[in-house]
């Protein structure tokens, strides 16, 4: 129990000095360091890249994106006073983004055209399963890889809003009421926004599973 | 499902990530107990979260950065072109404004070359060209500093024999840490003269900048880094480091002997360092902050 109070209180002082050392770049780039702004970039330049891609589903328009994310930082970032963590407001920055792109290119026409996963196919071109033991669940029988393929695509099919939620919840590890400031809603809605996202994505992939 | 397990069954999410009260969470922990659907359900959508957390996204594209300071550099140059073309449209408006403009302009002018003394103008222009990439120079800290075995210049028997050492350091013009493109030119047309560039002409090792490049690429070591150049060497970027690589004029001539002697590159960054004092700094990597 110890170890693991240990490990939490250390956690959060890591968090602390973090939070602490994008503070500090930012008060140094305002002063004029243009070196800050370049650390700041390369400690967030994957986030906001990885979070554009799972947005746009493809990786052009993903990096057009998060450089259009980081010049409004850098042009903006006078205007960010701090009551929030840097990596809230500039989530939220990547997020609008993200959203007027995707309004603008028509909603998802080039989506097809190239999509994030490279699927991997088993001879006749579908992923296919033998249930081999019935206690086990399907879905631990299959290799990693296939598993990511498949998750990969049913989370491409979830709606805009159901994905960003489970994104940054699942994939960045957010707690509810960041996802909240982030997205501008309560947390209630986050919370059920969640919830119907989980079982609808779960529900697919059973739907893949028992096929 | 009976009404009691879809209440339950509300309750997952909150459960799976730790938001739910310790009494619910007890009451729904005896339920489970006794419940094999909801249980199965519990196991499946666990599944689907881990499935979730478990996607990796791809890191941003090796160029980001620099791509980035570009576009933020052209950007930076329309604004200043647009204030120049309002101030102009104004102008035109207001004629006897460039007339006035011109007398000051030209008085200013006459005077103050009158007041001044010569001044070359070649520094400034030279700032004005400089690419983006220059903005890398901030201060990083040092956490570790790996001293080069032979520093400075002195002790480099172990590469060549001292003789041939002193002479073109001796006849370099200026001390060696001003202005940084002009006395490695310098140092390398004096190496064109006395005809040992044959090597080191093939291997584009024009700049300090040039070699540490070439160096980075040619060892294992940094295979998969990513390398971005700064004056006098670059930074390379590894899984848990960054490394800061640079070469002085003074070491980058004795460099260009070394390659131009042994027709080649040193195998590694470490044996560079042996043979001509490059300095090799470990940096924090600010993009793996975390662990």
């Amino acid at each position: 129990m110890a170890i693991v109070i240990n490990k939490w209180k250390r956690r959060r002082k890591l968090k602390q000095r973090l939070l602490d050392k994008d503070q500090e770049l930012i008060g140094r780039f305002l002063k004029g360091d243009e070196g800050a702004f370049n650390r700041l970039v390369l400690s967030y330049q994957n986030k906001v890249y990885g979070l554009c891609c799972r947005m746009m589903g493809n990786f052009e328009e993903a990096e057009e994106v998060a450089q259009e994310v980081f010049i409004t930082v850098y042009k903006s970032l006078g205007e960010f006073r701090g009551d929030s963590r840097f990596s809230t407001w500039l989530y939220r920055i990547t997020v609008n983004h993200c959203k007027n792109r995707l309004k603008y290119l028509g909603r998802r026409k080039y989506y097809q055209s190239e999509s994030l996963d490279c699927p991997i196919e088993s001879g006749d071109g579908e992923i296919r399963m033998q249930i081999a033991d019935e206690n086990l669940d399907p879905m631990e029988q299959m290799e990693q890889k296939e598993v990511q393929a498949l998750v990969q695509r049913k989370l491409e099919e979830l709606d805009d809003e159901q994905k960003i939620v489970l994104m940054l919840r699942d994939i960045e590890g957010m707690s509810y009421q960041e996802i909240a400031e982030i997205l501008d809603l309560r947390e209630g809605t986050v919370k059920s926004r969640i919830h119907r996202a989980r079982l609808e994505l779960k529900g697919k992939l059973e739907k893949e599973f028992s096929r | 499902m009976s009404e009691i397990c879809e209440r339950y069954q509300a309750q997952f999410n909150e459960f799976i990530d730790r938001e739910l009260a310790p009494e619910a969470c007890a009451e729904l922990e005896r339920h489970l107990e006794q419940c094999a659907v909801c249980r199965r359900e519990l196991r499946m959508l666990r599944l689907t979260v881990a499935s979730v957390q478990k996607l990796s996204s791809p890191p941003a594209p090796q160029d980001f950065l620099i791509k980035l300071r570009q576009r933020i550099a052209s950007e930076q140059k329309a604004v200043r072109a647009g204030i120049f073309q309002r101030a102009n449209r104004w102008l035109m408006s207001h004629p006897a404004m460039i007339a006035a403009g011109f007398v000051v302009v030209f008085t200013c002018a006459f005077i103050l070359g009158r007041l001044s003394p010569k001044v070359s103008m070649n520094e400034g222009s030279v700032a004005s060209e400089m690419e983006p990439v220059q903005a890398w120079e901030g201060d990083f800290e040092r956490v570790a500093l790996v001293q080069p075995v032979a520093s400075s210049g002195a002790v480099y028997d172990i590469a060549q024999p001292s003789v041939s050492l002193s002479a073109p350091v001796a006849k370099m013009p200026g001390s060696p840490s001003s202005a940084s493109g002009l006395t490695s030119a310098s140092a390398i047309n004096e190496e064109k003269a006395s005809g040992k560039e044959q090597s080191a002409g093939q291997l584009f090792l024009q700049t300090p900048t040039q070699l540490v490049i070439n160096l980075l690429r040619s060892d294992p070591e940094f295979q998969g880094a990513r390398i971005y150049p700064i004056s006098h060497g670059a930074l390379a970027q590894t899984s848990d480091f960054v490394f800061r690589i640079t070469l002085s004029d003074q070491n980058f001539i004795q460099a260009l002997k070394w390659v131009a002697e042994k027709k080649g590159l040193p195998k590694s960054i470490l044996d560079a360092q042996k043979a001509f004092g490059l300095e090799i700094e470990k940096l924090p990597n600010p993009v793996k902050p975390e662990n």
